[in-house]
Formats: structure tokens, sequence, C-alpha cells
């Protein structure tokens, strides 16, 4: 039973084991109700058998007092005394009994029937008479014209002698068949654990390699949703896993072409013609490392977003404070591209983190520079619509065509369309935004422009009280 | 010799470029699929240099599809995966070699150059013609046992020449070689490069076929 169960022992250290408790539970209440049973058995039979004995009692009293007064017409009473003595009663050895006469003097007693009555002096019919250390269940009778009485008596020793064999053959059999039922018991309970054993090994075999679904095999229904449940797990689990796998394999890959650049500019530097060229090479060694920093910033960034966090309480957070910090802050890079970057605030305000939302809003606003050219606008607002807070960034950009709008939120994904090396995000800005966007509950849209051109970013932050909270 | 670049990385496409140009290299740089399909069909190219990761388009997509038009271009890919199965899936669609990102220019260079010969048929990288041993790695010229110094344009139409011996090349043709789309090409620039070699190489290496354009026989003249 308990044979190779592999490291799940100490799960199973001092946990209540079902299998023990269904064994021992089926157990007592069977041998318990078998008890029951047994003794119902015995006290019926007792009370039927005490009704057939005394029948017995009586019918062997009229026999002999039938016997006795044929025997007394004929032969007179000590010839009778003798006959009776002889002959005794077949298979009444252990009874006794008295002949009264109407004088009430005692014509004869059986040998070991004692010489006072037995039954008391005038007490006819079943009675119980104390003799030493046994009972004695006694009956009394006259004959027909009254001349005649017996008092016949039976030890109630002889009678527990018969019940009790009755009990005794109880006793054997139980005795034989409660282990035999004990076995069972225990045999159909280890049956039916089975596939709980089967899950638990298959499921202990899965590891970060090996997540395959569990079969489902020939589970019995009450296992089956548990183990629906599971693989359902498992491929979340799996999807995860993949998601994480592909994503370091992207963000490793990512990083190559930014130090294929660095690397490709120094051996430039190295081979430069001309002073121009070195210092233009070393201008985009630069640019380079900037790039993988900024790479690497969005990264660490995105891995402690993904890891799952504690939310420290959620707080009022003021969206025009935000967006006029954030605009501030981006004030000299738009002022470096010739943009003009503008705010429009009117308040709003959201529960959460305002760390959370300065990153989200950095995003928006990053991208939105990035992907316009010189001469452009930007404008981040933020505000109250349909009672629900909003923030957003427009641009008068590139734009983003409708077949990439899907695309745009996977990371890595970038658009590309200004060939200019300052303009270069990591791809992962929207998908970090995403992912915010996904925890406060929110929902982002793309929507117009500015100036008939461009994108706008809206976040609606709809059901973020529920949320956070 | 010109080569066509495809890269959509405006960072690694300059330093690309400028690190094959400091090769003697004419260089033409696009960044999408599009642009090199465009580029192709307008332009003679020795080689093209691919990065297999461009937006809209990508490498993959685009180099089956120039395949399947039959033009035969030598291509390298540069690819960020090194893992096994993106490397066949390049070579499968189409490309003689691949450079795995981070790389280096002189690789870049000395890979470009063996698909350019291999695509020519030689299996060794010098070109020998005679008594004349070109090798196109270090960029010598050797005429019977002497080095001959040569300026970039001279080694490079040379080198078109003989990597095309027995066929005619226009002074288009040759031009196109020499020069990329940024460069300023001066006027009668190929008839200076052709008389130079001559007088360094000798006059009866580079025929004139008037009217038509220069050769080198594939027979070898003697005297």
């Amino acid at each position: 039973m308990n044979a190779s169960r592999p490291d799940n022992s100490s799960a199973s250290d001092g946990r209540w084991s079902l299998r023990t408790r269904l064994i021992i539970l089926l157990l007592v209440a069977t041998s318990g109700l078998w008890a029951l049973a047994s003794y119902s058995v015995y006290r019926e039979t007792e009370i039927e058998s005490q009704e057939l004995f005394d029948d017995s009692l009586k019918e062997t009293a009229y026999l002999l007092l039938t016997v006795v007064e044929h025997e007394m017409a004929e032969h007179g009473i000590n010839y009778t005394s003798q006959m009776i003595d002889a002959a005794g009663v077949p298979g009444t050895h252990y009874l006794r009994f008295q002949i009264w006469n109407d004088a009430g003097q005692l014509v004869y007693r059986s040998q070991d029937a004692p010489e006072q009555p037995m039954a008391g002096a005038d007490s006819l019919g079943y009675a119980w008479a104390n003799n030493g250390s046994d009972a004695l269940r006694t009956y009394a009778a006259w004959n027909a014209d009254r001349r005649l009485q017996i008092q016949i008596g039976e030890p109630l020793s002889h009678r527990r002698e018969i019940t009790q064999r009755t009990v005794r053959r109880l006793a054997v059999f139980a005795a034989f068949f409660l282990p035999l039922t004990a076995l069972l018991i225990w045999w159909i309970i280890a049956r039916s654990f089975e596939p709980i054993r089967w899950t638990s090994e298959a499921v202990a075999r899965r590891t970060g390699r090996h997540l395959d679904d569990v079969e489902l095999g020939n589970v019995p229904r009450e296992i089956a949703p548990l183990i629906i449940a599971l693989n359902r797990l498992l491929g979340r689990i799996r999807e995860t896993l993949e998601h994480e796998r592909s994503f370091t394999a992207n963000a490793a890959h990512e990083l190559r072409t930014p130090l294929a650049a660095i690397r490709a500019h120094a051996q430039v530097l190295q081979g430069a013609r001309n002073a121009e060229e070195a210092g233009e090479a070393a201008q985009d060694i630069i640019a380079g490392v900037d790039r993988s920093r900024r790479l690497v910033d969005q990264l660490l960034a995105l891995a402690r977003l993904d890891k799952a966090q504690v939310d420290v309480s959620p707080q009022q957070v003021d969206l025009a404070l935000l967006v006029q910090q954030q605009v501030s802050e981006h004030r000299a890079f738009a002022e470096r591209q010739q943009i003009v970057l503008t705010a429009g605030t009117q308040p709003a305000v959201v529960q959460g983190h305002a760390d959370h939302l300065n990153i989200l809003l950095r995003n928006l606003i990053d991208n939105a520079l990035r992907y316009t050219p010189a001469d452009g606008v930007v404008q981040v607002s933020c505000g109250v619509s349909d009672g629900v807070s909003y923030l957003a960034v427009r641009d008068s950009g590139v734009g983003i065509p409708e077949a990439e709008r899907e695309l745009i939120f996977k990371r890595f994904y970038r658009i590309n369309r200004l060939g200019d090396s300052q303009s270069y995000g990591s791809g992962l800005g929207l998908s970090i935004v995403q992912r915010l966007v996904d925890q406060y509950g929110a929902q982002i849209s793309i929507e117009d422009g500015l100036n008939g051109a461009g994108v706008g970013f809206v976040v609606r932050f709809a059901g973020t009280a529920a949320q956070q909270s | 010799m010109r080569v066509l670049l495809v890269e959509d990385d405006s960072l690694l496409g300059k330093a690309v470029r400028t690190g094959l140009e400091q090769q003697d290299h004419a260089v033409d740089w696009v960044q999408d699929g599009a642009a090199a399909e465009l580029a192709l069909m307008t332009s003679d190219y020795a080689a093209m240099v691919l990065d297999i990761g461009l937006p809209r388009q990508d490498g993959m997509t685009l180099l089956r599809k120039i395949r399947a038009k039959g033009k035969q271009i030598p291509v390298v890919i540069i690819t960020a995966r090194d893992d096994i199965a993106d490397r066949v899936a390049g070579l499968d669609s189409g490309a003689d070699d691949f450079i795995v990102k981070p790389f280096d220019l002189q690789e870049l260079g000395a890979r470009l150059r063996a698909v350019v010969r291999r695509a020519s048929g030689r299996a060794s990288s010098d070109i020998v013609h005679g008594s004349l041993k070109v090798d196109p790695a270090a960029r010598t010229v050797v005429l019977d046992g002497k080095p001959i110094p040569l300026t970039a344009r001279e080694f490079a139409i040379l080198t078109h020449l003989l990597e095309h011996r027995g066929r005619v090349l226009s002074k288009q043709q040759l031009q196109e070689s020499l020069y990329s789309w940024s460069d300023e090409i001066e006027s009668n620039t190929v008839e200076v490069h052709v008389h130079h070699l001559r007088r360094k190489l000798g006059r009866d290496l580079i025929k004139t076929m008037h009217g038509m354009g220069y050769m080198i026989d594939e027979r070898i003249q003697t005297g």
C-alpha cells in the first residue's frame, strides 16, 4: 500500500489520512452494527426460547400428571413411584417434580426434588423459585378431578446453557467474519484510492521542464475535476514559462543589436580615414551605449512589474500634478528635438501609486517624443470624462498604421520611420504601459493624434478604485 | 565592389556602411525590404548584406522573394539569433552565409569576399591570371613576382573585370561597381582608371571593345 511513494513523505507527515480514517471508521461502524445485531438476536432468542421452554415445561407437567394418575389407578402409589424412577422421563433428567394430593401431602418426588413445595403452597401456573445458587422455573397444575397436583421445576442454568450455545455460535461466526470484513474493506478502499495515488505520482513527476497535462485516464468522476483544474493550471504555468523564456531570449537578442552597433562603430573609429569620421564614430558609440542602457533600464522596470508585486496600500494620486511633473521633466528633451510639449490638465484623481503612474506616463511621453519629427507637437492631458479619470498623450508624429496597432503592445516591437539614431526606443515602452494598464484594470485605446497626423494614447481608469482597494 | 546593405537599425546600419567603405567597398544602404527590392531592380551589386530582423517585411521573406525571381546575388545575412534552426532557415531561404550580432567588420568583409568568390566559381581567394596574382583580402596585386601598388578604384575595376573574365563590361557597369548612390561620380573616371591600370600592368591585359566597354580575356595573352 505505502510502497514507493517518492518524496511526498514530508507532505504526509503529521497529516491525517483519508484512507486510514475510512478504514477505521468503516471497521468501527461495521463491528458496532454487528455487535448490536448480535445482541438483539440474542435478546430475541432468549425471549422466544423462554416461551418455548415454558411451553415444554407445561406439556411435560401434564404428561407426568397423566402418567402418575394412570399408574396410581392401576397399581397404587408405591408401584408408581418405582416405575417412574426406573423409567425416568425421557430427556428430562434436568427436571424435578413433586406430586401432591389434595390433602397437601407429598405423594411423590423425583430424586433431586426437595420435600417442600417448589412453587409455594397454592400457586398455580408458572413461577420463579429460589433454589440455593440456582433459580428455578416452576409450573404447578391440578389434574382434572383436583385430587393430584404436580409441581415441576427446571433450573435456570439449563435454560442459560442452551441460549449461551447460540451466542457462542454467533461469536464464532463473528470471529470468522469480522476479520474477513475488515480485509474486504481495506482492499476496497485501497483499490478506490489507486487513482489518487497515480495522480499524485503523475503530479510529482512534473518539473519545470516537464509540465505536460496529467492524463485523465481512468480516473473516477470525483477526481476528474481536480485533474482538469490542475491541467488548466499547468497550462497557464506552461504559458507563463514559455512567455518568460521567449522574453529572456528576445531581451538577449535585442541587446545584441546595440552591442553590434557599438562594436562596429568602435572598428570604424579604429579605421577612421579622417577626424570627422572618427568623431562621428565616437558619438555613435556613445549613442549605442545610451541605447543599451535604456534597454536595460526598461528591462529592469518590466522585470519589477512582472514580479507579482504586493501592493502597498494605494493612495489618491493627483493626475494633474503627475502630468505637470512629467511634462517639465521631458521639456528639455522636447526642445532639443524641436517639439512643442504641452500639458492640458483638469482635476483628476486615481487610486494607485504615483510610481506606477509615473512609469506609465513617462513611457507614453517618451514614445510620443521619439516618433514625432521636428516642429511637431506632443500634448499631454488628463481629466474626467463620463465619470472616468483619463490620461491622454497625443502627438503629430508618424502615426501607426492600422495593421500595426495590435502589434505595438508586443515586447520589442518597434516602429522605425525616422532613421535617426536618437529616436530609438527599446521596443519595451508600450508593453510596460500595457502591463500597468492591466494591473490597474484600466483600458488603453489608440485614438487620433494632432493636426491630422500622429496618434493618441488614452488610458481610462475605469473600475480602478475597485481593482486597487 | 558595390554592396547593398539592408539594415533597419540606423545606428548599426551607419556603422556597417562606414566600415565597409573603409574597406573600399561602395555601399548602398536601405532600411527596409521594399527599398531593397527597388535597389536590386535598378542597380547591379556584387553582394548583399541583409539583416533578417527587418520591420514590415522580414529579411527571410525578402530573400525568398528575390531568389524566386532568379536573382543570383550573393547574400550574407546578419542575425541576432545564433540558434541552429535560425541559421538553417536563413541558409535554406537562399543566403550564402550568415554572421551573428555582434560581429567583426573585418569578418563581415571577409565573408562578403568569400561569397563573391564562390559565386564566381573560384575556390582560392586569390585571383590568378597568368603572371598576375590578385589577393582581394589583402588588396595586393603581384605581377611577375613584383608587388604593384594600385589605388582603391583601380583595384576595384581590376577585380571586377577579373571576376567577369571573358565578358564585356560597359563603362556604366564598371562605374556602378565603383560608386554608391551617395558618391559623386567624376566624368571619364573609368577611362582614367583603365589608363592607369594599363600603364601599371601592361597594355594587353584590358581590352577595349569599341562602343561596348572593356574586358579581360579568359585566355592568357602572352607577349
